[in-house]
């Protein structure tokens, strides 16, 4: 199954993503309590800082970020179905992905948030608003801040996967 | 008013005009946070002129907390156009500034400031890089009694150990060596330091420390996670030494314990010239204690420890003399500490030139006992630790 994902995951660049942790549940227990979207992001973040020149600081730089996609995870599944949260790294990225079924999937095109594109914001109705209308904060913002590429596309026929590439040789300047 | 809401903290400091958020914000609703928006609101309604919102310390935030506390911040902006809010954030954690700036750039009358100087008192007057040799041969000097004293203490190899304010990390270098550990994490807030510490862990073929840029009051390090924690000749140089003993029970594991050095400076001692030598000392002691530093805190080190919640408390003390090596070293670490005492911090106070010149004599007199033939000179030190109840 691994295996199948990471080639799924290298479509999207020429980067080739060796996988590192999967952690997979059941997403009505992942929605029974918000905590768990704090508890999985520590988890997670606390891998994505191995390796690095200062991991502490690695780990809560993207754990921020981390957490938004699970949070906006927690909002948009539904209560049927498994959640999976995986992590990557290539020589020059950490990725994360959230794959999770959403009945109403996505009706429209991906959605993508790269340092300085334009983001097209989700509306209310699909349930994935976890931004501010007025401009204060868009995922935009997030991915221009941690400095990655994050998407959001149908996976299947009634899933939903956020993905979220981070460079791995962040330095904080 | 302190609201405390777990995981995170908000107060208004009226004296500062400051509101305070720190630990970790991440609510499912605004309506969570409901009280702590209201503090922020009432805080900038009553208040006018500058108000500083200081999230130096607030570690994580999610973008539903954010939003609702910026919401509040620009309709009180919008309001109150002639008032200026001013959020302080910390260089330490690496998103704040950036997250806080997309809100600064909306509104005209709200800006950002990068904290980045001392978060101790007493650590811009030892930042210097000449005060690297210094602090290396202390370590060594203190290591001969430490490497003894440690494993009565808990230490022993395989333990998942942090060392917390550790400098040049030198004291992690040995720990390192000597006792194996499975982790070991080393957190000092000198970008310089760090810079050194890595370079010499290279030199020396030293692998597996990772070394963190940090503020020691609210690490980034998770709870429960270290067995053993140590924090050598920090608590003493540090204004508020039981919110930093907060943050090191914390990040030990239950059953685990911390390891706490500091000094008492009015008893350091020499013969010959024993009066000259002491009166300069009990000076130093005022002198610290004119920066907020105590570091007459050794033999408070077994209060301090209770007082945090820890139990099973070892004290011990020691002296460093001129007879540990080569005496050279100790007058070479009492000559440096007379440039800093003597040199800047007195100055600094406003000292007058005769005071100084007799202040600087104690510190003379100490190099002269300590390179004397027949002459004593010692360092005492207060070492303890607790135990972190299970």
């Amino acid at each position: 199954m691994e295996g199948v994902v990471e080639k799924e995951a290298s479509r999207f660049d020429d980067h080739a993503f060796a996988p590192m942790v999967s952690l997979e549940m059941n997403t009505a227990m992942f929605k029974s309590r918000w905590q768990f979207c704090d508890r999985i992001t520590e988890y997670l973040s606390d891998i994505l800082g191995q390796g690095h020149n200062d991991p502490a600081r690695y780990s809560n730089f993207l754990s921020v970020a981390a957490n938004e996609l699970i949070e906006l995870a927690f909002r948009s599944t539904g209560e049927l179905g498994r959640i999976r949260f995986s992590l990557y790294r290539s020589a020059a990225f950490n990725r994360l992905r959230i794959a999770f079924p959403n009945e109403e999937a996505f009706g429209r095109k991906q959605t993508s948030a790269r340092s300085g594109e334009y983001l097209p914001v989700p509306d209310t109705e699909s349930g994935y608003l976890v931004m501010k209308s007025d401009g204060t904060v868009l995922l935009s913002d997030l991915a221009t801040i941690f400095r990655a590429a994050i998407r959001i596309e149908k996976d299947g026929g009634q899933g939903i996967q956020i993905i979220a590439d981070f460079p791995s040789a962040e330095d904080f300047r | 008013m302190n609201l405390l809401l777990r995981p995170f903290t908000v107060y208004f400091d009226p004296t500062n005009q400051e509101l305070v958020l720190s630990g970790k914000m991440r609510p499912e609703s605004a309506a969570e946070i409901g009280d702590a928006l209201e503090l922020v609101q009432q805080s900038l309604e009553k208040y006018g002129g500058v108000v500083y919102l200081n999230v130096k310390r607030l570690t994580h935030i999610n973008m539903t907390a954010f939003s609702a506390l910026s919401d509040v911040l620009a309709a009180t902006c919008r309001a109150r156009p002639e008032r200026k809010i001013v959020i302080i954030t910390s260089s330490v954690v690496a998103w704040s500034t950036s997250l806080f700036q997309t809100l600064a750039a909306s509104q005209p009358n709200l800006s950002v400031e990068v904290y980045d100087s001392a978060f101790y008192p007493g650590q811009s007057f030892v930042e210097d890089e000449t005060f690297i040799p210094i602090l290396r041969t202390q370590t060594k000097m203190t290591w001969r009694h430490e490497r003894e004293l440690l494993p009565r203490h808990g230490l022993r190899n395989g333990l998942a150990i942090a060392d917390i304010c550790c400098g040049i990390g030198d004291f992690a270098a040995l720990v390192q060596r000597e006792f194996k550990p499975a982790r070991l994490v080393a957190l000092d807030h000198s970008v310089r330091s760090l810079e050194y510490a890595r370079r010499v862990a290279t030199d020396f073929d030293l692998q597996g420390i990772e070394y963190t840029y940090g503020d020691a009051s609210q690490m980034l390090l998770r709870d429960n996670q270290f067995d053993f924690v140590t924090c050598r000749h920090s608590l003493q140089i540090f204004n508020r030494p039981e919110m930093l003993l907060r943050e090191l029970y914390r990040i030990c594991k239950p059953g685990g314990r911390v390891y706490i050095t500091n000094e008492k400076n009015s008893h350091c001692l020499g013969e010959p010239h024993a009066d000259t030598i002491k009166w300069t000392y009990e000076e130093v002691a005022k002198l610290f204690s004119h920066f907020d530093m105590d570091v007459e805190m050794g033999p408070k080190s077994r209060h301090l420890l209770a007082d945090a919640g820890f139990d099973n408390i070892k004290v011990d003390c020691f002296m460093v003399t001129n007879l540990d090596g080569d005496p050279q070293d100790f007058a070479d670490v009492i000559e440096a500490w007379e440039n800093v005492y003597a040199g800047e911090m007195a100055v600094r106070r406003g000292d007058s030139i005769d005071f100084i010149r007799r202040f600087r004599q104690g510190f003379k007199d100490h190099v002269f006992a300590a390179l004397h033939p027949k002459g004593y000179a010692g360092w005492p030190i207060w070492a303890a630790s607790g135990r972190k109840p299970l």
